[in-house]
Parts: structure tokens; sequence; C-alpha cells
């Protein structure tokens, strides 16, 4: 009994001190959480859509879900400040005005972080996003390579433009890594096409953990138990 | 490593009494369910086609159960079949390779599902090239084509998910077969738990295990051809044994070039059998004469290597051997100015550390640096207390050095292999091409010298240390399919 009790209490120790020094500061910081990015910048060839003061880009449909409250979009240049850049979302039934909440740079790039509301209520609605610079031409930041194409393709004024341009959808504010590994289970059950139901991938999960913790230091104790007996 | 005398079995297992043996299956079992937990996990963790090379791989798996046949190396009507590439372009999960930007997207799941059952009777059979994976040997993609065909409903989604799920029986097999091993090759229950453990909680064959791959049916024959080998050395010929590394040896090659590697051990093998069968006979002459095959074997092998570097290399033979020793000393040390560098900077750390614990997705996932110099000072660490257990247990080495001999021999095998195809492609177009999943054949050798450094430990010690290090195992296969998951959906 005391050999199981050390070898018991020799893994919760382990277990306690990983925990403590390498997986709870990266659990509980808060960070930006992604939850979509129907537009890529390109791995190779990034491609521009330059906008003059007045014009609009729209992008192609885009998936809106209740958990999106932010956008991100990429402009050209260092240190663009987004001011009069009008963000607009419209789907069925569903409008929204988004507005400039943060710009960081991104190496040559400005990225343009704009909050729109009200909040998506259906579960999912086909939308358009449109991006509008109303003091000073700005030219957004895309691709036009094939592998990174994705469903977005971009329009001025009305005319295809055959560039995708990079957007990332992120929820309201910055949520803990914790917050967000409870929301995956559903999206994984969305790229099974819906054969894999949420509550399905969440048990697995939940199995996968506790085995992989609690099983090996189960079988060392019973295997050294077994061992001690026969010595 | 006590019992692992020749025709000797673990005096632990030959007093076992039924519970024992109950007991031990129970365990094994609990081992093995761990394994297919972690294996079923990364299988819906990882982005559709995500895994190394898993679109060449898929698309060859599903032409080979459609039309039986393999696609073409540079030819044919499509890489990917309509529906595979609609999954693929549906979801992005094309763009999301080399792309840490990028997500899923998995909002688009309705419009993918749509768009696949739209599309025309008979679209899963007109992938049938080029494709990237054509030259590889077909038994794999034969046996990943079963589950291919008995996944009801037939969407491709699900075959794939199905496909998957191959991989994850074959780590559950591989962990049974490292248990089987250690019971061979070490004393006692416990040690058996570590071996067995360590490779069921391994984060990268876990991940290998969960995509459409060659590798991890590999992993699964080269460590049966280990065990085949230990019971060889350890207990003597036998039909079924010799049947079984046989079958073992020709499945490798059958899987994968780079499955020839087993011919090697298989020859150390007949060559140790053929001398102790004709030392037990007294036949002192041919005994001498076998160990001058031996040597002359190894001559041979020597110079072999040394025309296939200098028929490779852009030199002359010399300075080949010459450019061939240094990259393999740049590989696994630090390089002195007189070398050159051939390729990248890229060696040890990259492939026994980085790529060998994580390096997920399309080897694109990968933790900080930090993490990995912390995971390669615990294996610095793990290979000093094996060392030192070597010294320590000297006469033990010695007297076990039939199996001892037969690990090292896979081992380098295996490392000669790579290393070989590494040196010719970097030669080619400078990309080392080596990665840590190529080591997972010896896995099995992996779990096993630690089992034999913890069990080496004071009796006390051991299962205590065992126990730290499982944990720290469960933590790093944990860590990585969050990490996973992170990178495809949040």
């Amino acid at each position: 009994m005391a050999r199981a009790a050390a070898i018991i209490g020799a893994a919760v120790a382990t277990l306690a001190a990983c925990y403590l020094l390498t997986l709870a500061p990266v659990l509980n910081a808060p960070r930006e959480t992604i939850v979509s990015t129907p537009g890529l910048q390109g791995l190779n060839v990034l491609s521009l859509v330059p906008l003059r003061s007045g014009s609009k880009a729209c992008t192609g449909p885009v998936v809106l879900t209740p958990e999106m409250g932010r956008v991100r979009y990429l402009v050209l240049g260092p240190q663009v400040s987004g001011d009069g850049v009008s963000v607009t979302l419209t789907g069925a039934g569903y409008q929204s005005r988004g507005k400039v909440v943060a710009a960081a740079n991104a190496g040559p790039n400005t990225q343009l972080t704009a909050a729109f509301s009200p909040a998506v209520t259906a579960s999912a609605i086909p939308a358009t996003i449109c991006i509008k610079p109303t003091k000073e031409a700005l030219r957004l930041v895309g691709t036009d390579e094939p592998r990174s194409i994705r469903n977005a393709q971009t329009t001025v004024a009305g005319k295809p433009t055959a560039v995708d341009i990079a957007l990332t959808m992120l929820r309201p504010t910055d949520e803990s890594m914790r917050s967000v590994l409870a929301d995956i289970p559903a999206r994984i059950s969305a790229t099974t096409l819906g054969t894999l139901p949420t509550w399905a991938i969440s048990l697995l999960v939940a199995i996968a953990c506790l085995t992989a913790l609690l099983l090996p230091i189960a079988a060392l104790a019973w295997a050294d138990r077994i061992d001690g007996k026969q010595r | 490593m006590s019992e692992a005398r020749e025709g000797g079995r673990s005096e632990v297992a030959a007093k076992s009494p039924k519970q024992t043996v109950n007991g031990s299956r129970l365990i094994l079992a609990a081992l093995v369910f761990v394994a297919l937990a972690q294996g079923a996990v990364w299988a819906v963790v990882t982005a559709p086609l995500n895994g190394p090379d898993e679109e060449a791989h898929a698309a060859y798996a599903q032409y080979f159960a459609e039309a039986g046949k393999r696609p073409s190396l540079a030819t044919g009507t499509g890489s990917l079949s309509p529906d595979l590439a609609s999954l693929l372009g549906g979801l992005g999960t094309a763009s999301l390779v080399g792309n840490p930007t990028g997500r899923i997207e998995w909002p688009a799941s309705s419009a993918v599902n749509k768009a696949l059952s739209q599309l025309p009777p008979g679209s899963s059979s007109t992938g049938s090239g080029p494709n990237a994976a054509a030259s590889y040997p077909p038994l794999y993609y034969g046996v990943v084509a079963i589950a291919y065909h008995l996944t009801p409903g037939g969407k491709i989604s699900d075959r794939l998910l199905a496909m998957r799920l191959v991989g994850v029986l074959l780590f559950g097999l591989t962990v049974a077969l490292v248990w089987m091993l250690a019971a061979v090759v070490l004393a006692g229950l416990w040690p058996r738990v570590i071996a067995a453990g360590l490779v069921a909680l391994q984060p990268k064959l876990a991940f290998t295990a969960g995509v459409i791959n060659p590798d991890i049916l590999i992993a699964t024959i080269a460590t049966g051809f280990i065990l085949a080998a230990a019971l060889i050395v350890c207990r003597g010929l036998n039909t079924k044994r010799v049947i079984a590394i046989l079958a073992l040896t020709a499945a490798a090659a059958a899987t994968h070039p780079r499955g020839y590697f087993l011919v090697l051990p298989l020859a150390f093998v007949a060559w140790y059998s053929a001398r102790r069968a004709l030392a037990s006979r007294d036949e002192r002459g041919w005994a001498a004469a076998a160990n001058a095959l031996g040597i002359l074997a190894v001559g041979a092998l020597v110079a072999g290597v040394a025309v296939l570097i200098g028929r490779w290399g852009n030199s002359t033979p010399a300075s080949d051997i010459r450019e061939f020793v240094s990259y393999i000393w740049n590989f696994y040390l630090p390089r002195p100015d007189f070398f050159t560098q051939l390729g990248p900077d890229y060696g040890y750390q990259q492939v026994f550390i980085q790529t060998f614990f994580s390096g997920f997705g399309q080897i694109d996932v990968l933790p900080s640096a930090g993490f990995v110099n912390l995971v390669q000072d615990g294996v610095m660490i793990a290979l000093i207390a094996l060392y030192s257990t070597v010294v320590a247990r000297w006469s033990t080495v010695r007297a076990n050095w039939p199996i001892i001999v037969t690990l090292i021999t896979v081992l380098v095998s295996m490392l000669l292999l790579v290393h070989l195809v590494s040196y010719r492609e970097l030669q080619n177009n400078g990309d080392p091409i080596i990665t840590g999943r190529y080591l997972f054949p010896a896995v099995g050798i992996y779990g096993l010298a630690a089992a034999w450094v913890m069990s080496s430990l004071p009796r006390r010690a051991g299962p205590v240390v065992g126990a730290c290090v499982l944990s720290i195992s469960a933590v790093l296969a944990l860590s990585g399919i969050g990490l996973t998951a992170l990178r495809f959906y949040g």
C-alpha cells in the first residue's frame, strides 16, 4: 500500500508541477480568440485591392455565427490609423456596422480590427462584409494564389477582383485558452459534417484525458504490487 | 534484462499464477485502451487532410479502393477526386498548410455538405494522378481501403475518418507488441508498464496513428519484427518465429521503401541463429566460418554504403565520403570550422526532439522553442542515465549481447537508411527530408530502453521514477492535442 501511495504521490506531484509551471500560465492568460478565417494572406503571393476614398470593397459570402464580435483585415503600409473606414456586415435579416477599435503593425502592413454590433443571433448567416474608406485611399492585402483562395471573392464597386482579402473573425473580447478549448468540440463536429455530434467529441476528449492521466499510473501501481507479491 | 539469456524466460513469468496472468492481461488492456483513446482523439482533432502529406495518401487510398490500382506519379485525370477536392476546398484545409494564421472554415460545413451531395455518381474514382505518393508500395493503402469500403453511407468525410481509425487500431497493436517485447527482454511486470505506457503516450506516434499515413503501419510491422527477432535470439528458432520474421520483413518492404531497413537486422538474426546452431553441435570449424562470414558481411555493407555515397555525391568518391561523414557529424554534433555545411542547419534537435515529440499537422504545429529546449534537456538526462546504466550493468549487457546487438542493429540500420536517403536528397534539392516520425519503427526500443534504465534503479525508486516519467509523457501527449486543436479551430 505504501509503495502504491509513493507511485501515485509521485505522479500527482509531477502533474501538479507540470500544470503550475507550463500549462496554467498558458491556459489562463487572456488571448485573442479566432473564430474563423474566411480570407487569408497568401503564403507566397500577396495581392492588393486598392480602394480610393469613397469606393467600397465587398467580400463574397462569409458565414457569420453568434460567437463573432470583431472582424480584422489587413492594410498595406505600417501605422495606418483606420480612421474613417466604414465596415458593414450584411446578411439575410441582419445588418451591422463596425468601428475600428485597434490598429497594430504586422510586418510591413497594419492589422485593423473593427468591433461590430449587434451580434448574430441565428446559428449561421451567410453575409457580405464591405470595407469603405471615407477619408483617404488604402490598399487591402489579400491573395490570389490558388492554394490560399477561400470562399470570399472580393469585389470593388461590384466588379470581381479575383483576390481574397485577408479576413479574420474574432470573438468580441479576449478570452482565456481554457474557455476557447470548450468551444472546440462543436467546431470539430461541424468539420465531420455532422457525423460526430459535439457530445461524442467532448466525451472522447474527456476519456482520452482521464485515461492518459490515470490508467498508466494505476497500471504501474498494480503491476508493482503483483511483482511485490511474487518476491 | 537480467533474464533474457538464451532459451531463458522471465523467472517472474515462469512462476506466474493464473491471477498474475489475468492481472497482466488487464494491465495490457488498460494501456492499449489509453493508446486507442489517444489515437482516436488525434483522428478527430487533426483537421481533415492535414496530416503529413495526407492529401496524397488519402487520394492514393481512395483511388486504390475505387479502382483497385495505384494512381500515377506523373499523369492522370487529377490529383484529387471531386469529392476530396470539394472537402479540401470547402473547409479550406489546403490553405492551412504553412499559414499559422489560418483556421479551418468550420462555419462553411453546411455548404460543403450540400456541395458533396450534388456531386455526380462515380466522382470518387477519378483521382488517378499525378500523386506524389504513387511510388509507394500498396500494402498500407490496401489495408485502409477495407475501412473505406466498410464505411456506412459512403460520405467522403466519414471514409477519411474510417481510414484514420485503421491507424488507431494499428497504434493499439503496436503498444501490445511493445508489451510483449518487454516481457521477453525485461524481468518483472512493472517495467512492461513503463515500456508500453511510454509508447502509448508518445504524442507524435499517437498523432501519426490518427492520420492517413503509412508510417504507423511501418511502426507496427517493425515492432512486430523486433519482437520476433527477440524471441529467436532469446529463446531460439521455431517455424512460427521464422515465418513471422520473414513475413514482417516482406510486409515492411511492401509498405514503404524505408521498410527495407529490416533486411540488415534480419541478416544479423539469421547469422546469429546459424552460429548458435553450429556452436551447439560443437562444430567449431563451422562456427569460426560463421564468424568470418559475419565480419565479411559487415565489411561488404560498409563498402556498399561507400559505393552508394560515391555514386550519389557530386565530386570524387573520396571527397563524397568525407562530405557524408561531415554531414553525419554536423547532424549530431556542433559543426567544427573545417567541416562544410551540407543543406540547412537541421539535425539532432529537429529530428530527435522537435519532430519526434511534436511537429503535428503538416509538421507546422510546433510548441515554443523554450518547451522544445526543456524536452531536449529531459532527453539528455535520459541518455546520460542510459549510458550510466550500461556502465553500471556492463556484466548484464555482456551476458545479453545477442539481444542488445539485435536492437542496436535495428537502430543503426534504420538510421543508416534515412541518413543515406537524406544525403541523396540534400545533393539533389537541398531538402534534408528526415523527420521525427521516421524513427517510429524503433519506438519499441525507446520504450524498452527507458524501462530498462528504470528497472536498474533501486527496487523502491524504479516505479516511482517511472510514475514521474509516465506523467510527463501524459502531459506532453495532452499538450500536443490542445496545441493542435487551437491551431486548427481556436
